[in-house]
Protein backbone atom coordinates (compact mmCIF):
# COMPACT_ATOMS: atom_id res chain seq x y z
CA UNK A 1 0.00 0.00 0.00
CA UNK A 2 1.70 2.79 -0.94
CA UNK A 3 2.08 5.22 2.34
CA UNK A 4 0.31 7.93 3.27
CA UNK A 5 3.36 10.07 4.37
CA UNK A 6 3.79 10.21 0.70
CA UNK A 7 0.05 11.36 -0.27
CA UNK A 8 0.75 15.11 -0.63
CA UNK A 9 3.12 14.65 -2.55
CA UNK A 10 1.57 12.71 -4.82
CA UNK A 11 -1.22 15.04 -5.05
CA UNK A 12 0.34 18.89 -5.08
CA UNK A 13 3.98 18.11 -5.32
CA UNK A 14 6.28 18.99 -8.91
CA UNK A 15 6.89 15.86 -10.67
CA UNK A 16 9.15 14.45 -13.03
CA UNK A 17 8.55 10.98 -15.12
CA UNK A 18 11.97 9.43 -16.22
CA UNK A 19 12.89 6.59 -18.28
CA UNK A 20 15.84 4.97 -20.66
CA UNK A 21 15.86 2.97 -23.58
CA UNK A 22 17.65 -0.10 -24.59
CA UNK A 23 20.74 2.02 -25.05
CA UNK A 24 20.97 3.21 -21.44
CA UNK A 25 20.08 6.92 -22.75
CA UNK A 26 17.44 8.77 -20.63
CA UNK A 27 14.45 11.49 -21.37
CA UNK A 28 11.96 12.59 -18.82
CA UNK A 29 8.97 14.50 -19.19
CA UNK A 30 6.51 16.66 -16.17
CA UNK A 31 3.54 15.38 -14.58
CA UNK A 32 0.92 17.92 -13.81
CA UNK A 33 -0.02 15.90 -10.64
CA UNK A 34 -1.39 12.13 -10.44
CA UNK A 35 -4.18 10.04 -9.37
CA UNK A 36 -3.27 6.52 -7.56
CA UNK A 37 -5.23 3.53 -5.68
CA UNK A 38 -3.49 3.13 -2.94
CA UNK A 39 -4.02 -0.35 -2.37
CA UNK A 40 -2.98 -1.87 -5.92
CA UNK A 41 0.00 0.50 -5.55
CA UNK A 42 -0.41 2.23 -8.88
CA UNK A 43 0.09 6.11 -9.82
CA UNK A 44 -1.09 7.65 -12.55
CA UNK A 45 0.86 10.44 -13.84
CA UNK A 46 -0.97 13.52 -15.54
CA UNK A 47 1.20 14.28 -18.42
CA UNK A 48 1.65 16.40 -22.32
CA UNK A 49 1.51 14.07 -24.81
CA UNK A 50 3.41 16.60 -26.69
CA UNK A 51 6.45 16.17 -24.88
CA UNK A 52 6.52 12.87 -23.71
CA UNK A 53 6.82 11.23 -26.53
CA UNK A 54 10.42 9.28 -26.12
CA UNK A 55 9.03 8.20 -22.75
CA UNK A 56 6.27 6.71 -23.79
CA UNK A 57 8.35 5.35 -27.08
CA UNK A 58 10.74 3.80 -23.18
CA UNK A 59 8.38 2.57 -21.36
CA UNK A 60 6.46 0.93 -23.98
CA UNK A 61 9.97 -0.90 -25.00
CA UNK A 62 11.91 -1.29 -21.08
CA UNK A 63 8.56 -0.86 -19.00
CA UNK A 64 11.13 1.04 -16.31
CA UNK A 65 9.69 3.64 -14.60
CA UNK A 66 10.63 6.40 -11.88
CA UNK A 67 8.98 9.26 -11.03
CA UNK A 68 10.27 11.78 -8.64
CA UNK A 69 7.85 14.12 -6.61
CA UNK A 70 8.50 16.72 -4.44
CA UNK A 71 7.18 19.89 -2.68
CA UNK A 72 7.91 22.70 -2.42
CA UNK A 73 8.77 22.50 1.36
CA UNK A 74 11.90 20.47 0.07
CA UNK A 75 9.96 17.06 0.70
CA UNK A 76 10.47 14.58 -1.90
CA UNK A 77 10.07 10.97 -2.72
CA UNK A 78 11.10 8.67 -5.66
CA UNK A 79 8.47 6.01 -6.99
CA UNK A 80 9.89 3.22 -9.28
CA UNK A 81 8.23 0.55 -10.90
CA UNK A 82 6.76 -1.06 -14.09
CA UNK A 83 4.81 0.45 -16.74
CA UNK A 84 0.83 -0.23 -17.26
CA UNK A 85 -0.51 1.52 -19.46
CA UNK A 86 -1.62 4.91 -20.68
CA UNK A 87 -5.08 5.82 -20.85
CA UNK A 88 -7.52 9.02 -21.28
CA UNK A 89 -8.01 11.00 -18.17
CA UNK A 90 -11.18 11.41 -16.19
CA UNK A 91 -13.11 14.48 -15.65
CA UNK A 92 -12.07 14.09 -11.78
CA UNK A 93 -8.37 13.91 -12.72
CA UNK A 94 -8.65 16.73 -15.26
CA UNK A 95 -10.34 19.37 -12.40
CA UNK A 96 -7.18 18.16 -9.77
CA UNK A 97 -4.90 18.93 -12.48
CA UNK A 98 -6.42 22.52 -13.11
CA UNK A 99 -6.33 23.06 -9.21
CA UNK A 100 -2.51 21.83 -9.01
CA UNK A 101 -1.54 24.28 -11.93
CA UNK A 102 -3.14 26.99 -10.75
CA UNK A 103 -1.79 26.77 -7.04
CA UNK A 104 1.82 26.53 -8.61
CA UNK A 105 1.03 29.55 -10.76
CA UNK A 106 0.01 31.31 -8.18
CA UNK A 107 3.23 30.34 -6.40
CA UNK A 108 5.55 30.81 -9.11
CA UNK A 109 3.84 34.44 -9.17
CA UNK A 110 4.01 35.55 -5.42
CA UNK A 111 7.75 34.68 -5.95
CA UNK A 112 7.98 37.21 -8.70
CA UNK A 113 7.29 34.89 -12.18
CA UNK A 114 5.05 36.46 -14.29
CA UNK A 115 1.87 34.95 -14.62
CA UNK A 116 1.84 34.32 -18.78
CA UNK A 117 5.67 32.77 -17.99
CA UNK A 118 4.34 30.35 -15.35
CA UNK A 119 1.93 29.65 -17.60
CA UNK A 120 4.95 28.19 -19.83
CA UNK A 121 4.86 25.31 -17.79
CA UNK A 122 1.58 25.30 -16.01
CA UNK A 123 -0.74 26.92 -18.45
CA UNK A 124 -1.72 23.83 -20.32
CA UNK A 125 -3.93 21.26 -19.29
CA UNK A 126 -2.49 17.15 -19.78
CA UNK A 127 -4.12 14.85 -22.73
CA UNK A 128 -2.26 11.51 -20.99
CA UNK A 129 -2.45 9.39 -18.06
CA UNK A 130 0.70 7.11 -17.65
CA UNK A 131 0.10 4.45 -15.69
CA UNK A 132 2.52 2.20 -13.80
CA UNK A 133 3.07 -0.38 -10.52
CA UNK A 134 4.87 1.19 -7.97
CA UNK A 135 7.45 -1.50 -6.81
CA UNK A 136 10.22 0.73 -4.50
CA UNK A 137 9.61 3.86 -2.79
CA UNK A 138 12.67 6.31 -1.98
CA UNK A 139 13.17 9.41 0.09
CA UNK A 140 14.77 12.57 -1.96
CA UNK A 141 13.97 14.78 1.16
CA UNK A 142 17.57 16.47 1.10
CA UNK A 143 19.88 15.22 3.83
CA UNK A 144 20.98 12.37 5.55
CA UNK A 145 18.07 10.45 5.03
CA UNK A 146 17.84 11.18 0.93
CA UNK A 147 18.15 7.67 -0.41
CA UNK A 148 16.32 5.55 1.71
CA UNK A 149 13.66 3.15 1.20
CA UNK A 150 10.06 3.78 2.93
CA UNK A 151 9.07 0.14 3.74
CA UNK A 152 5.63 -0.78 2.05
CA UNK A 153 3.17 -3.40 1.32
CA UNK B 1 25.88 24.86 -28.26
CA UNK B 2 25.07 27.04 -24.73
CA UNK B 3 24.83 30.61 -25.01
CA UNK B 4 24.09 33.84 -23.40
CA UNK B 5 20.67 32.68 -23.96
CA UNK B 6 20.71 29.44 -21.67
CA UNK B 7 22.90 31.09 -18.95
CA UNK B 8 20.11 32.36 -16.67
CA UNK B 9 19.18 28.82 -16.46
CA UNK B 10 22.51 28.16 -15.21
CA UNK B 11 22.72 30.78 -11.75
CA UNK B 12 20.96 28.08 -9.33
CA UNK B 13 17.14 30.30 -9.57
CA UNK B 14 15.39 27.74 -10.36
CA UNK B 15 16.03 24.11 -9.49
CA UNK B 16 17.03 21.37 -12.19
CA UNK B 17 16.36 18.07 -13.52
CA UNK B 18 18.26 15.12 -14.19
CA UNK B 19 17.68 11.54 -15.15
CA UNK B 20 20.41 8.85 -14.78
CA UNK B 21 20.37 5.03 -15.71
CA UNK B 22 22.21 2.05 -14.34
CA UNK B 23 23.97 -0.14 -16.32
CA UNK B 24 20.77 -2.77 -15.75
CA UNK B 25 18.64 0.02 -17.26
CA UNK B 26 16.62 1.34 -14.18
CA UNK B 27 16.34 4.77 -14.43
CA UNK B 28 16.14 7.35 -11.82
CA UNK B 29 15.22 11.05 -11.81
CA UNK B 30 15.83 13.18 -9.39
CA UNK B 31 16.15 17.95 -8.65
CA UNK B 32 19.18 19.29 -8.58
CA UNK B 33 19.99 22.68 -6.95
CA UNK B 34 22.04 23.86 -9.96
CA UNK B 35 23.61 22.72 -13.35
CA UNK B 36 27.04 25.32 -13.55
CA UNK B 37 28.04 26.54 -17.32
CA UNK B 38 31.77 25.63 -17.66
CA UNK B 39 32.07 26.16 -21.31
CA UNK B 40 30.35 26.69 -24.68
CA UNK B 41 30.07 22.43 -24.52
CA UNK B 42 30.17 21.52 -20.84
CA UNK B 43 28.18 21.79 -17.82
CA UNK B 44 29.36 21.04 -14.10
CA UNK B 45 27.07 19.49 -11.47
CA UNK B 46 27.80 19.43 -7.80
CA UNK B 47 29.36 15.95 -6.36
CA UNK B 48 27.95 16.00 -2.68
CA UNK B 49 26.87 12.59 -1.61
CA UNK B 50 27.90 8.95 -2.75
CA UNK B 51 23.73 8.88 -4.21
CA UNK B 52 22.06 6.92 -6.79
CA UNK B 53 22.59 9.59 -9.41
CA UNK B 54 26.74 9.36 -9.01
CA UNK B 55 26.56 5.34 -8.73
CA UNK B 56 24.58 5.39 -11.69
CA UNK B 57 27.15 7.99 -13.59
CA UNK B 58 30.00 5.48 -12.99
CA UNK B 59 28.52 2.96 -14.50
CA UNK B 60 26.98 4.78 -17.38
CA UNK B 61 28.14 8.32 -18.43
CA UNK B 62 24.78 8.93 -20.17
CA UNK B 63 22.27 11.31 -18.68
CA UNK B 64 18.98 14.13 -19.37
CA UNK B 65 18.65 16.90 -17.62
CA UNK B 66 16.17 19.82 -17.74
CA UNK B 67 17.45 23.59 -17.18
CA UNK B 68 14.70 26.14 -17.02
CA UNK B 69 14.98 30.53 -17.41
CA UNK B 70 13.82 31.85 -14.07
CA UNK B 71 12.60 34.80 -15.85
CA UNK B 72 10.89 33.22 -18.74
CA UNK B 73 10.16 29.83 -17.58
CA UNK B 74 11.60 28.34 -20.67
CA UNK B 75 12.84 24.82 -20.48
CA UNK B 76 15.61 23.37 -22.65
CA UNK B 77 16.51 19.98 -22.38
CA UNK B 78 20.14 19.03 -22.45
CA UNK B 79 21.65 15.22 -23.31
CA UNK B 80 24.77 15.23 -21.30
CA UNK B 81 28.05 12.56 -21.25
CA UNK B 82 29.75 12.51 -17.64
CA UNK B 83 33.31 13.46 -19.11
CA UNK B 84 35.35 14.21 -15.92
CA UNK B 85 35.99 14.95 -12.44
CA UNK B 86 37.44 18.07 -10.86
CA UNK B 87 38.66 18.42 -6.86
CA UNK B 88 40.01 21.88 -6.64
CA UNK B 89 40.43 24.96 -9.09
CA UNK B 90 38.22 28.06 -9.58
CA UNK B 91 35.35 26.13 -10.81
CA UNK B 92 35.49 23.73 -7.94
CA UNK B 93 36.00 26.73 -5.58
CA UNK B 94 33.35 28.20 -6.89
CA UNK B 95 31.11 26.01 -6.64
CA UNK B 96 32.06 25.23 -2.79
CA UNK B 97 31.46 28.85 -1.63
CA UNK B 98 28.40 28.80 -3.02
CA UNK B 99 27.02 25.41 -1.58
CA UNK B 100 28.23 26.53 1.63
CA UNK B 101 26.32 29.83 1.26
CA UNK B 102 23.31 27.23 0.91
CA UNK B 103 23.77 25.12 3.65
CA UNK B 104 24.20 27.88 5.89
CA UNK B 105 20.64 29.76 5.00
CA UNK B 106 18.60 26.25 5.50
CA UNK B 107 20.60 25.39 8.48
CA UNK B 108 22.32 22.42 7.09
CA UNK B 109 26.10 23.58 7.56
CA UNK B 110 28.20 20.64 7.41
CA UNK B 111 25.60 18.16 5.76
CA UNK B 112 26.38 19.31 2.22
CA UNK B 113 30.15 18.62 1.31
CA UNK B 114 31.25 19.66 -2.25
CA UNK B 115 33.60 16.51 -2.88
CA UNK B 116 34.03 17.41 -6.51
CA UNK B 117 32.78 19.06 -9.75
CA UNK B 118 31.54 16.67 -11.90
CA UNK B 119 32.10 17.80 -15.50
CA UNK B 120 29.77 16.82 -18.21
CA UNK B 121 29.93 17.38 -22.16
CA UNK B 122 26.67 18.96 -23.06
CA UNK B 123 25.85 16.10 -26.81
CA UNK B 124 22.61 18.46 -27.52
CA UNK B 125 20.61 21.28 -26.29
CA UNK B 126 16.89 21.83 -27.57
CA UNK B 127 14.02 23.81 -26.22
CA UNK B 128 11.30 22.47 -24.58
CA UNK B 129 7.95 23.08 -26.14
CA UNK B 130 4.75 22.03 -24.60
Amino acid sequence: MIPEQTIEALRMGFGHLGSANSDLKTVHTDTLSTSFEQEKDTITCFVLSSISEKVLENFNSTGRVSFFVGLPSHEAYQFKGEFIATRSLTDEELSHSEKFRNNCIEALSSMGTPAEAAGKIFGNSPDLGVTFKVEHIYKQTPGPEAGQELPFN
Amino acid sequence: MITEEHLPCLQGMFPSWMTTCSSKGEPNTTVISQVWYVDEEHVALSFQFFNKTKKNITENPHAFATIVNPGTMEMFDLELEYDHSETDGELFDDMDMKLEAIASMTGMTGIFKLQAADIYKVNSLTPRVP
